[in-house]
């Protein structure tokens, strides 16, 4: 009990106290200030990203031939088209039948092309997805997108370049990407060279 | 000289003293403040009242079986049989029949170690025991559907049930003086249902090939307390990778 009186006595007549004191409250009026500033930059941060979902990141390529590519900008590619075993699974299908692509979980996914929304939803194992009829038996399918991201519903007409939805890991998906099919007359062919023709070279 | 100075120098001590109690309250004060704070819940979803449990995958098999009731924990039961054909279509769909809503992935991996018995053509038990770890070893790493998989489908109730609806071809084991064992190949249609994120549920299905080696003959080791007897089929190892071109 002396110690801390003997120090407040000290505190309250001496020059040197009264400097101690005031350092003490400048340092808690640090500490206040740094506890305070979520509570200020939480709400600013939060009211910024609704304005943010407002405005689409940047608009897909359009191109002559009035094509898009299904993500906008730089994007990490995953599994190609074809022979592509999953290593170390006996189990898992050997011929995948798309092309992965990834910008990350809730990047928005885009109509590569012009046509009619045939699918918006569940669709076998990839999960939340799209698919678009292009007419003369062509059809993009655009899979594993996040639930609730859909922006198209069946029967819509899309153009291209229109947003869809979002990136996920809906269905048979291991992490976030958009597995991108093209499929012809029925079967899958492989986007890269489709769409390298229409001039979108894919990685 | 000094003397007249030192009560100051000492006032000057004890406001320094002072001064870091007083900060070390403040910092006390707050520390306690952050860290009585509740922890907050995951927000992983849990069995309400109003929800059912789910029902088995499989249908309960007839027959004779080691563990009939594997097919409540959505496993394909190990049929008692020394008939190598049903032992075969039964082992490569029991490698990829699981729920992943009424077990986890190491307790169906750890029934399918049950399958197992040891390669006969070891002459040591030793040796027999540890190639047969390295084959469990191999069915986790190099046969069946990977941790991500199962957990993609965790997230979303899934299930998988496989059968080999089409012939089987059989390939002799090298070596294999006794003619007991045979490596079986077939192709698999794995069929997967999981929910679709609106409450109902959706269903795939997809086709692999894949080799089993079995044993039924002299020497295989039956799974205890069952009703399994030596010499009835057992698992000798699941193959990794085609064995065809």
């Amino acid at each position: 009990m002396g110690a801390p009186v003997a120090a407040a006595a000290a505190l309250a007549n001496t020059r040197t106290g009264r400097k101690i004191v005031t350092g003490a409250i400048l340092l808690l009026a640090l500490f206040a200030a740094l506890l305070a500033t979520p509570l200020i930059a939480v709400p600013f941060a939060v009211a910024g990203q609704s304005v943010a979902t407002t405005v689409e990141r940047r608009p897909a390529l359009i191109t002559n031939s009035e094509w898009a590519y299904p993500l906008a900008g730089g994007y990490f590619k995953g599994r190609g088209f074809g022979f592509n075993p999953v290593i170390g699974c006996s189990y898992c299908s050997i011929d995948h039948q798309g092309y992965d692509m990834a910008q990350g979980c809730g990047a928005t996914v885009y109509a590569a092309g012009p046509g009619e929304v045939i699918t918006a939803g569940s669709y076998q194992g990839y999960g939340n997805a799209v698919r678009i009829d292009h007419g003369g038996g062509l059809v993009t399918l655009y899979g594993h997108m996040q639930w609730g991201s859909l922006r198209a519903s069946v029967g819509a007409t899309v153009a291209a370049g229109a947003p869809i939805g979002a990136e996920g890991n809906t269905g048979r998906s291991f992490g976030c990407h958009l597995h991108f099919e093209v499929q012809r007359d029925g079967a899958a062919i492989d986007p890269q060279p489709f769409m390298a023709a229409l001039g979108l070279q894919l990685k | 000289m000094s003397h007249p100075r030192t009560p100051a120098r000492r006032g000057l001590v004890w406001a320094i003293v002072g001064g870091i109690i007083v900060l070390a309250a403040v910092g006390a004060i707050i520390l306690s403040a952050v860290t009585a704070q509740a922890p907050t819940a995951d927000p992983s979803p849990s069995s309400g009242p109003g929800e059912t449990s789910a029902p088995p995958a499989t249908a309960p098999p007839t027959g004779d079986y080691v563990d009939q009731s594997a097919s409540e924990k959505g496993w394909a039961p190990e049929p008692i049989t020394t008939d190598p054909e049903t032992y075969v279509r039964a082992a490569l769909a029991a490698a990829a029949t699981f729920d992943t809503r009424l077990s986890t992935r190491p307790e169906w991996l750890a029934y399918l170690d049950t399958w197992f018995t040891p390669d006969t053509r070891y002459t040591s038990e030793e040796d027999r025991e540890e190639d047969m770890r390295a084959s469990q070893l191999e069915l986790r790493q190099g046969v069946v559907l990977p941790e991500d998989e199962w957990n993609s489908l965790a997230n979303e109730e899934g299930r998988v049930t496989a059968e080999v609806p089409g012939e089987i071809t059989y390939d002799d084991v090298p070596e294999d003086a006794s003619g007991d064992m045979r490596i079986g190949t077939a192709d698999v249609v794995l069929t997967f249902t999981r929910s679709d994120g609106s409450g109902s549920e959706t269903s795939y299905d997809e086709t692999v090939r894949v080799s089993v080696q079995v044993l039924c003959g002299a020497g295989s080791i039956p799974t205890r307390e069952s009703a399994q007897q030596p010499g009835d089929c057992k698992v000798v190892r699941y193959f990794s990778g085609s064995l065809e071109p």
